[in-house]
């Protein structure tokens, strides 16, 4: 029964082969734009290289998991507020919507001068374009084992053992966590983490005699200093800076580290979440597209100033530009115009903008925010922040942004992936 | 060596054209033309997609009157040819795929086109798998519905020789196609002509130049888009892109506000807004007139000329405020 009418015309004997047959026009006709990563950046840019190129360009979008679980707002998942599924994003409408060749497997290699790409099955694959989005790698820490002492700073089953951890806790118990060294992926985000565990222990488990260490690579707070240290004095978070780790005992859950350039130290905890330094995603190192841990690119295109025809967005790109999901949506969409105004030979906007936002609980009922708009500086060819424009904050963590936060990441998620 | 080409055609004529789908949320991929038209209709509850020869893309969602033929309207591109596609039960397990023909003036065709404003009348979509003809189980009905409004003077359906849209002429748009009937669109299909071998891998060689079209079938062996037997040359593309001034700093907002400023959510939406109307409300949360910190805050990253840029193009989107 299986018989589609062009089988059934072919078996018809209507005309010549040559005539009736469908034909597939070939690659070197339409433009292929491959973007590897489906995460805030690359499932963006993917989306609105289809919505601005239309029929321009093909467009392949290749992410290892057909998944994706959102790191923002999953410290939420922490202190119970929300789960992981809630927090879960597919490429249906990618595929459906707008036309993309979604494919779930991995990129291992990249052939720069032949522009061809090896997938995770062995399998080629060519571009004409290819942008790269693969968000970060850790830094090594001896003794670190992450499926024991979580990071929990990519989302998923990250979230969930430390969630567990946590819950595990009991009263007089210890929760310490380190932040990275900056630029790491969003700046209030560790100190947000802080303070959502720290309540959650006082106010929902009633918890009492639970302390909550926080081991900073960075000088000071990195963002929103008066409100964290606020918050860190309201919880009685004890804040130690200028910390630089040497080892772990993912075992023992015990962290060996100097602070101030001391003699070492070692602190045990029954939760230890170590989030170690980051840089960019493996394959930006694999394809010696870095310049120390980040992708040097220009900003007007996000083109690598080391190889030509690759561009790189979101966490793994060296501007000063934050990582963040919300930054690395709008990178996407400067790269995409970028992209389609050079397949056509046009003139890159000389002028682009980007903005970043985070939103932080600091509790369960209330959350900050802090937001920047940056522009493009001619002389420097660098992205800096609107002159004048200050990096503005929430004044006070309120309930109102709390529910706020809700609506912005609803829209940056459908922006993303619906 | 490339991943199979989604888009089909046929090999009938000299000049090729490309088509697909590129595609926006309602509205249309930044074309700014003035000329629009209005489709409505009636249909039990549907999402409704119309595909444009130009490349252009318009969907909408049909709204939710507690009876049972939902209303829907849809600003197209007036005298544009297009086709119709209507999903039912969309995104569940028992969605419904219905490609629309429409016989009018004793022709019947897929594309349609109008400068005028019209009415469908109500289109008796399935609503259960069982009730439709889908031998290869991919969820698209085997033959379009074909329906007969009253079209008025200014639309009407369209023969031609080739439909880039639709290459077989069978209906069904390209994009809705699944050529060896897996079960999986060929846009997703990894391997369209089922013989077990990924169409990216070399060692497909029914297939020596990787088209995903077998040998024995191929007019075009070198793959340079003409046909071999043919003795013109030339591919054009349908769509090339056009930057459009303003988008790309209002695209900006999107995270916020959604795509082409349709928000999801409480938060209001800005398309469908004058260009005095978004310059003024601008220049408030700049003074501090309109109290919102965090828009302040936005606000203030905007020059005057940016911001008329800005509204400029989103005054140009339609809202689809409480739908899709
Ligand atoms: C607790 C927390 C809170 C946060 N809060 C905010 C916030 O309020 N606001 C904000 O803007 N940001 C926030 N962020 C930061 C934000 O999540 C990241 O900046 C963002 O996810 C970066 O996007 P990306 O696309 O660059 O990388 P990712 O989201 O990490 O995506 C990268 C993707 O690439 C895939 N990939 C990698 N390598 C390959 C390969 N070789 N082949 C195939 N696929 C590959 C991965 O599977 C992954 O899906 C928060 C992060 C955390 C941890
Ligand atoms: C970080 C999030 C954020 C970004 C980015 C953002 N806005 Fe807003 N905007 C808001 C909030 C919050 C409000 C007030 C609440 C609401 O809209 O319901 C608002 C309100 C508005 C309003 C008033 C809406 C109305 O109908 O009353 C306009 C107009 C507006 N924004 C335009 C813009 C433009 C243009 C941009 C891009 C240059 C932009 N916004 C970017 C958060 C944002």
């Amino acid at each position: 029964m299986n018989i589609s009418r062009r089988i059934l015309l072919k078996a018809m004997g209507f005309g010549t082969v040559a005539l009736l047959t469908p034909k597939i026009i070939s690659a070197a006709t339409l433009q292929h734009v491959v973007v590897v990563g489906g995460g805030f950046a690359g499932a963006t840019a993917a989306k609105y290289l289809k919505i601005w190129g239309g029929l321009a360009v093909e467009v392949t979008l290749i992410e290892a998991n057909s998944t994706y679980t959102s790191p923002i707002l999953s410290n939420l998942v922490l202190n119970g507020q929300k789960t992981t599924q809630n927090l879960e994003f597919n490429y249906v409408s990618h595929s459906t919507k707008y036309a993309i060749n979604v494919v779930h497997t991995t990129v291992d290699s990249i052939d720069k001068s032949g522009q061809v790409l090896t997938l995770g099955d062995g399998s080629t694959l060519s571009y004409d374009r290819l942008i790269l989005a693969p968000g970060i790698d850790f830094i090594d820490i001896p003794g670190l084992d992450s499926s024991k002492v979580p990071h929990a700073w990519k989302a998923g089953v990250q979230t969930n053992l430390l969630k567990t951890q946590i819950d595990e806790l009991v009263d007089g118990d210890h929760f310490v966590m380190t932040v990275p060294a900056s630029p790491y992926r969003c700046p209030p985000g560790p100190y947000e983490r802080a303070c959502v565990v720290a309540d959650y222990l006082k106010n929902t488990k009633g918890f009492s005699n639970c302390s909550v260490t926080v081991l900073d690579a960075n000088a000071n707070i990195t963002v929103e200093t008066d409100m964290f240290q606020a918050q860190f004095d309201g919880y009685g978070i004890n804040y130690r800076p200028n910390v630089v780790v040497q080892s772990v005992d993912s075992d023992a859950r015990s962290i060996t580290f100097t602070e101030n350039g001391g003699a070492l130290q070692t602190l045990s905890s029954q939760v230890l979440n170590v989030i170690p330094s980051h840089k960019a995603g493996k394959i930006i190192f694999d394809a010696g597209l870095n310049y120390g841990n980040w992708a040097p690119i220009n900003p007007l295109s996000y083109e690598s100033t080391l190889a030509s025809n690759i561009h790189i967005i979101g966490d793994s790109q060296g501007t000063g530009q934050p990582k963040a999901g919300h930054q690395a949506n709008s990178e996407a969409k400067v790269c995409a115009d970028a992209i389609l105004r050079s397949l056509q030979g046009l003139q890159l906007d000389p002028a682009p903008k980007t903005n970043s936002a985070c939103y932080s609980p600091v509790s369960s009922t209330q959350a900050s925010w802090l937001t920047a708009v940056y522009e493009y500086n001619e002389a420097t060819k660098q992205m800096q922040m609107v002159t004048g424009g200050g990096y503005p904050a929430a004044a006070l963590p309120t309930t109102g942004n709390y529910s706020a936060m809700f609506n912005w990441a609803g829209n940056l998620f459908a922006d993303t992936f619906s | 060596m490339i991943i199979r080409r989604p888009f089909r055609l046929t090999s009938l004529s000299v000049a090729l054209l490309l088509v697909g789908c590129g595609g926006s949320d309602s509205s249309s991929p930044g074309d700014t033309t003035s000329s629009t038209a209005v489709i409505s209709g009636t249909v039990p509850g549907t999402f409704i997609e119309a595909f444009f020869a130009d490349g252009s893309y318009y969907s909408t969602n049909s709204i939710d009157n507690g009876e049972a033929e939902h209303p829907f309207s849809l600003t197209i591109p007036s005298s544009v040819n297009f086709h119709l596609v209507m999903t039912t039960n969309k995104g569940t397990a028992d969605q419904i795929i219905t490609p629309i023909r429409i016989t009018s003036g004793g022709v019947t065709s897929a594309l349609i086109n109008t400068s005028v404003t019209f009415n469908l009348g109500y289109i008796p979509l399935a609503m259960n798998l069982a009730d439709i003809i889908d031998a290869n189980g991919d969820g698209v009905v085997d033959s379009p519905l074909i329906i007969t409004p009253d079209l008025p003077e200014g639309a009407q359906v369209v023969e031609v020789t080739l439909d880039a849209l639709d290459s077989d002429n069978d209906g069904i748009p390209n994009i809705y196609e699944d050529d060896d009937n897996d079960g999986e669109f060929n846009l997703e299909d990894l391997d369209d002509d089922n013989d077990g071998i990924n169409d990216v891998d070399e060692s497909d060689d029914d297939d020596s130049d990787d088209d995903g079209v077998d040998d024995q079938y191929d007019s075009d062996q070198d793959n340079d888009g003409v046909n071999d037997n043919s003795p013109v040359t030339t591919y054009t593309p349908v769509s090339a892109y056009t930057p459009k001034v303003g988008r790309l700093l209002a695209s900006q907002c999107f995270q916020c506000h959604g795509t082409n400023g349709n928000s999801t959510n409480d938060w209001d939406s800005i398309a469908g807004e004058s260009v005095s109307e978004i310059v003024e409300e601008m220049q408030e949360f700049k003074s501090g007139e309109e109290d919102e910190p965090i828009m302040a805050a936005q606000a203030h990253g905007y020059s005057d000329a940016e911001i008329s840029a800005l509204a400029e193009w989103l005054a140009t989107q339609s809202s689809s405020e409480g739908e899709d």
